[in-house]
C-alpha cells in the first residue's frame, strides 16, 4: 500500500483556460525520494501546492490525495502544518523573522510547543545543519545557500513526515546547491523523511532519487527508477527535460552500448574504461588566434572597489578586457565580486582606483544616459528587479529601444522564441523565476544595445529556456553585440562562451579560450571534462564527449 | 561579553529606566553629577575610549553653549556679574545652564550604553512580555527593512544601468527614484504573499502560540532586581518628599544634610555605579582567572 497515493488528480486554476494538471495517479512509498522534472510551467509546483493544503491555490479540483490512507482534507489542521513541510523557490521570501533562532522556533511557536521543548528541538536541527556557527545572526546577514538551509532547517524543526522542495536550488550557486542537497539526501536516508522534489539541474539529484517522474503539460509522462526513465528517455532525444538529463546518462544514450546506465561520473569512468578499444586520444583544439587580435571593447585596468571605507576590497587590481563581439564569460565562486565587476563595468559602482574605458573612452566621460544609449544594458542578478507594470505585455511595451539601428530580432519573433506568449497578460511578479528571466531578457534585447552584460542569465532557467538563450546569444553575436556574462552555470559557458575567465580574491586570475580553460582546470569544469580526463584529453562538451568516445569503442 | 549583557534583558530595562527616570525629574547637583560619572564612566567601560573621546566632540560644545547662553536669556538670581545691554548676567543662571547641560549629557550617555546592550533580539523579548502579537510584527518589521533597504540600492542600479537616470537634474532623478520605489514596493507585496504562504505552512494562524526566547531568568536577575528597585523607590520617594528639592533662583541653596537627603544620595550613587562597578569587577575577575591558567 502507497504511503501517498494519489487518485485521478485534475486541476484548474480559477481563471484559466486550460488545466493546470490532468489525470494524474502517482504512489509514492515512505522513505522515497521523488524527484519531479519537466519544463517551467509542466505543473510540478502546481502538484506539490495540491499536497500541502494549506497553500493550495483556489481552483478547480477533482481526484483524490491520501496520505496513510486518509485523505489529507481529514487531516487535523496542526498535523497538516507539522508533518508535511513545504519548501519555496525563493530563499529571501520564506523567511518570516529577524533572527536565525527565531526562524528556526517559528513553526514550533504555531503550534503552542512548550519553550523548553523549541530549545531542545531547535539545539538539535541547529546542530544536524551546522548552523550552530550563526544561531545568532540576523537573517540579512546570510547568504542565499544559508538562508535556503536555514528555511529547510525550520521545516525540519517541526519533525515532518513528508518534506516538499519546490526548485529549492535554483536561485544557489553549486556550491550552495551541493551541500543543500547533501542535506535532503541525509534528511532522506538517516531521518526516512519521505522527500518529493522538483527541479530543473538534474547532474547532482539524479543519481540521489528513487523515483524519477517527467512531467509535460500537466500530465505525468514517465515515472520510475532513475535506470529505468534513463532508458526509456533514450529515443525522447528533443524532450524538453533531455538536454538536462545527467552527463552520464547522455553519454550512455550517445554510445548505446547497452549494460547498466552509468549515473555519475565515476561509473561513467569505470563503463568507458571496460568499453575502451582504442587507446588515448586527443581531441584537435580549434586555432583561437584570432580573438586576440580583436578591437577592445571594454578595458578595466588596475580597479580597486569595496562596498563601505572600512570593508575589505571587493575588487582589487582587477585587468580584465573584452573584445568586441564574442561571449566573454566570468566564473568564479559566490559572493567573490564577479556582479561587483560587472556593475562596474556598466558603471553603476564607481572604482576608487583604477580606470575603466569603454569603446575607448573613460567611462566616467559618459555624461547622464549617453553610455546607456544603445550602448550598453546589463540585465541584473535578480530579474524582479526590471519589473513595475501590472502586466509582462505592458513590461515589454515600456521598454523603448536607446538607439535608431534596426532591431537585430524584431518584438513578437522574441516573445515566441523565449516562449512567454502564454504569460503575457500575467502579472511580472506572479510568474516562475525562469519565466521572469525570460521577461526581464526580452525586456533587456528591447532596448537593442551594442554591449550586453548578463548576471547570471542562467538562473532558474529549465534546459530547454537554456537552448533557446544560447541560440539568441550566438544570433546576437552574429550581428557583432559584445557579450559579458557572469556565471555558475560551467555546462552553459563551456558551449558557448568564446573566451572564460576566472575571477579570484578580487581579480582575473585566469583567462583563455573555453576550452583551454576547461581543460586545464580539474575541479571548476564540466562532468564530461571529469569523465573524459585521462582517456581523451581536451573534451569539455558532452557532444564532443559522445563523439570522441564512439570513436575508440 | 559585557556582564550587564548577560542579565535577562527585564532587568536591565528596569535599571535604565530608573537611573534615567531619576535624573530626569531631578535638578539636584549631587545627583546629576553621580549621575554624569556613573554614567560617563560606564560608557567608557563598554564603549572604549575612541568612541566616548568622539561623542565629546559634539557633548563638549553643547555643554559650553548651554552654560553661556542660559545667563542671556534668564536673568534670575541675586549674584550679579555683569551687565550686557542692560541685562544682568548672574553666577546663579550660569550654573543652572551648566547643571541642565550636564544632565542633558548623563541622559545621552546613559541612552547611549542602553542601546549599547539592549539589541533587537531583547527588545523582540521585552515586546513579548507585554504583546505576543506585537512582539513578532517587531520582528518581522526588523527583518523586511533591511532587506527591502537592499533591494531598493539593487533596484537603483538596475535602472541606472538601464538608462533609467536620463540626466542629472533633479527631476529627472526623482522621476527615476519614484520608478525605482514602485519597483521595490511590487516586490515587496509579491514577498508578503510568499512570506504569508510560508507562514501559514508552517501553522501560523492555527491558535494560540508560544513566545520562544533565549533568554534565561536566574537567581542573580531576582536578586539585582529587587536591589534594584530598592533603590530606585527610596531615591524617587525620598525626592517626591522634598527632602532632595534645590533652588537655584535667587541664591543658589546649599546641599542639604539631613539623614533622608544623604540616604537619597547614597541609593542613588550605588544604583548608578552598580552598572559600572559589575563591569569593572568582571573585568578583574577575568584577570585573575586568566593569570591562574
Amino acid at each position: 500500500m502507497a504511503y501517498i497515493k494519489i487518485e485521478d488528480l485534475t486541476f484548474k486554476y480559477n481563471d484559466a483556460k486550460s488545466y493546470a494538471l490532468s489525470n494524474i495517479n502517482l504512489d509514492v512509498q515512505k522513505g522515497d525520494f521523488v524527484l519531479l522534472c519537466g519544463k517551467s510551467g509542466s505543473g510540478k509546483s502546481t502538484l506539490l501546492k495540491m499536497l500541502k493544503r494549506e497553500i493550495t491555490p483556489k481552483g478547480d479540483k477533482t481526484g483524490s490525495i491520501n496520505i496513510d490512507d486518509l485523505d489529507i482534507n481529514q487531516l487535523d489542521s496542526k498535523s497538516s502544518a507539522s508533518k508535511i513541510g513545504f519548501v519555496q523557490q525563493n530563499p529571501d521570501n520564506q523567511i518570516v523573522t529577524d533572527k536565525v533562532w527565531h526562524e528556526l522556533a517559528f513553526g514550533l511557536e504555531n503550534l503552542a510547543v512548550t519553550p523548553s521543548q523549541i530549545r531542545l528541538r531547535v539545539s538539535e536541527v541547529s546542530e544536524f545543519f551546522g548552523i550552530t556557527k550563526w544561531y545568532h545572526k540576523s537573517t540579512s546577514e546570510l547568504s542565499g545557500g544559508q538562508k535556503q538551509l536555514l528555511n529547510l532547517a525550520a521545516i525540519m524543526a517541526m519533525n515532518p513526515d513528508i518534506l516538499l522542495l519546490d526548485e529549492p536550488i535554483s536561485q544557489l550557486d553549486p556550491i550552495a546547491s551541493i551541500e543543500f542537497l547533501q542535506s535532503v539526501r541525509r534528511i532522506n536516508t538517516e531521518l526516512g523523511v519521505t522527500v518529493i522534489m522538483s527541479s530543473h539541474h538534474l547532474e547532482d539529484i539524479f543519481a540521489m532519487s528513487s523515483k524519477v517522474v517527467v512531467m509535460d503539460s500537466g500530465a505525468i509522462q514517465i515515472d520510475g527508477t532513475p535506470a529505468t526513465v534513463a532508458e526509456k528517455m533514450q529515443d525522447m532525444q528533443n524532450h524538453a527535460v533531455y538536454s538536462g538529463l545527467p552527463t552520464p546518462v547522455r553519454m550512455y544514450h550517445g554510445l548505446d552500448k547497452g549494460g547498466v546506465c552509468p549515473l555519475n561520473v565515476k561509473e561513467s569512468r569505470e563503463y568507458i574504461a571496460s568499453h575502451i578499444t582504442k587507446s588515448k586520444s586527443r581531441l584537435m583544439q580549434q586555432d583561437q588566434s584570432g580573438i586576440t587580435s580583436m578591437e577592445n571593447v571594454i578595458e578595466v585596468s588596475n580597479c580597486y572597489f569595496r562596498y563601505n571605507r572600512n570593508g575589505r576590497d571587493i575588487i582589487s587590481g582587477a585587468n580584465f578586457t573584452v573584445k568586441k563581439g564574442i561571449i566573454t564569460a566570468i566564473l568564479g565562486g559566490n559572493g567573490a565580486g564577479k556582479s561587483t565587476l560587472l556593475k562596474a563595468m556598466a558603471g553603476v559602482v564607481k572604482p576608487y582606483a583604477g580606470s575603466i574605458n569603454v569603446c575607448g573612452k573613460n567611462i566616467k566621460s559618459y555624461k547622464g544616459s549617453s553610455l546607456y544609449k544603445g550602448l550598453i544594458s546589463m540585465l541584473p542578478q535578480d530579474p524582479t528587479l526590471l519589473f513595475s507594470r501590472s502586466t509582462v505585455r505592458e513590461e515589454l511595451e515600456s521598454a523603448k529601444p536607446l538607439r535608431d539601428d534596426p532591431q537585430i530580432i524584431p518584438n513578437e519573433q522574441l516573445t515566441q522564441l523565449l516562449d512567454i506568449e502564454y504569460i503575457m497578460d500575467m502579472n511580472p511578479h506572479d510568474i516562475s523565476g525562469g519565466e521572469a528571466q525570460k521577461v526581464a531578457f526580452a525586456k533587456i534585447l528591447k532596448l537593442n544595445p551594442s554591449i550586453l552584460l548578463l548576471d547570471e542569465p542562467t538562473k532558474g532557467l529549465d534546459p530547454s529556456a537554456k537552448k533557446v538563450l544560447a541560440d539568441i546569444l550566438l544570433s546576437l553575436k552574429g550581428s557583432g553585440v559584445t557579450i559579458v556574462l557572469v556565471s555558475h552555470d560551467v555546462e552553459f559557458c563551456s558551449m558557448y562562451a568564446d573566451i572564460c575567465s576566472m575571477f579570484f580574491d578580487g581579480g582575473i586570475v585566469s583567462e583563455s579560450d573555453a576550452r583551454g580553460f576547461f581543460t586545464a582546470n580539474s575541479y571548476y569544469t564540466t562532468a564530461s571534462a571529469r569523465i573524459a580526463k585521462g582517456f581523451f584529453d581536451g573534451v569539455v562538451t558532452t557532444s564532443e564527449l559522445i563523439a570522441m568516445a564512439r570513436h575508440c569503442i | 561579553m559585557s556582564r550587564l549583557e548577560r542579565y535577562n534583558p527585564l532587568v536591565i530595562f528596569i535599571y535604565f529606566m530608573l537611573a534615567i527616570f531619576i535624573v530626569m525629574f531631578s535638578m539636584h547637583p549631587v545627583i546629576i553629577c553621580i549621575s554624569f560619572i556613573a554614567s560617563f564612566a560606564l560608557s567608557l567601560k563598554l564603549e572604549g575610549v575612541i568612541k566616548i573621546a568622539k561623542s565629546l566632540i559634539y557633548i563638549l560644545p553643547m555643554i559650553i553653549i548651554i552654560t553661556l547662553t542660559n545667563p542671556l536669556f534668564v536673568h534670575k538670581g541675586a549674584t550679579e556679574l555683569f551687565f550686557i545691554n542692560g541685562n544682568a548676567i548672574t553666577l546663579e543662571a550660569l550654573i543652572y545652564g551648566l547643571a541642565v547641560s550636564l544632565k542633558l549629557s548623563s541622559i545621552i550617555y546613559w541612552f547611549r550604553v542602553y542601546s549599547y546592550i539592549m539589541t533587537s533580539d531583547k527588545v523582540v523579548y521585552l515586546f513579548g512580555k507585554v504583546s505576543p502579537r506585537l512582539s513578532l510584527v517587531l520582528s518581522m518589521s526588523l527583518r523586511f527593512v533591511p532587506l527591502y533597504v537592499k533591494k531598493f540600492r539593487e533596484a537603483d542600479d538596475a535602472t541606472r544601468a538601464l538608462g533609467g537616470y536620463a540626466t542629472s537634474n533633479i527631476k529627472d532623478k526623482l522621476l527615476a527614484k519614484l520608478h525605482v520605489f514602485s519597483i521595490v514596493f511590487s516586490i515587496a507585496i509579491e514577498g508578503a504573499i510568499s512570506t504569508s504562504d510560508s507562514m501559514s505552512a508552517r501553522g501560523y494562524g492555527l491558535g494560540k502560540r508560544t513566545n520562544y526566547h533565549n533568554f534565561k531568568w536566574l537567581w542573580t536577575d531576582t536578586i539585582t532586581i529587587i536591589v534594584v528597585i530598592i533603590l530606585g523607590v527610596l531615591t524617587s520617594v525620598i525626592m517626591a518628599l522634598g527632602y532632595s528639592d534645590f533652588d537655584y533662583y535667587p541664591l543658589i541653596d546649599s546641599i542639604q544634610s539631613s539623614a533622608l537627603s544623604v540616604v537619597s544620595y547614597i541609593s542613588y550613587l550605588s544604583l548608578a555605579v552598580a552598572a559600572v562597578a559589575v563591569e569593572i569587577k568582571e573585568g578583574v575577575t577575568w584577570h585573575i582567572l586568566k593569570s591562574r591558567i
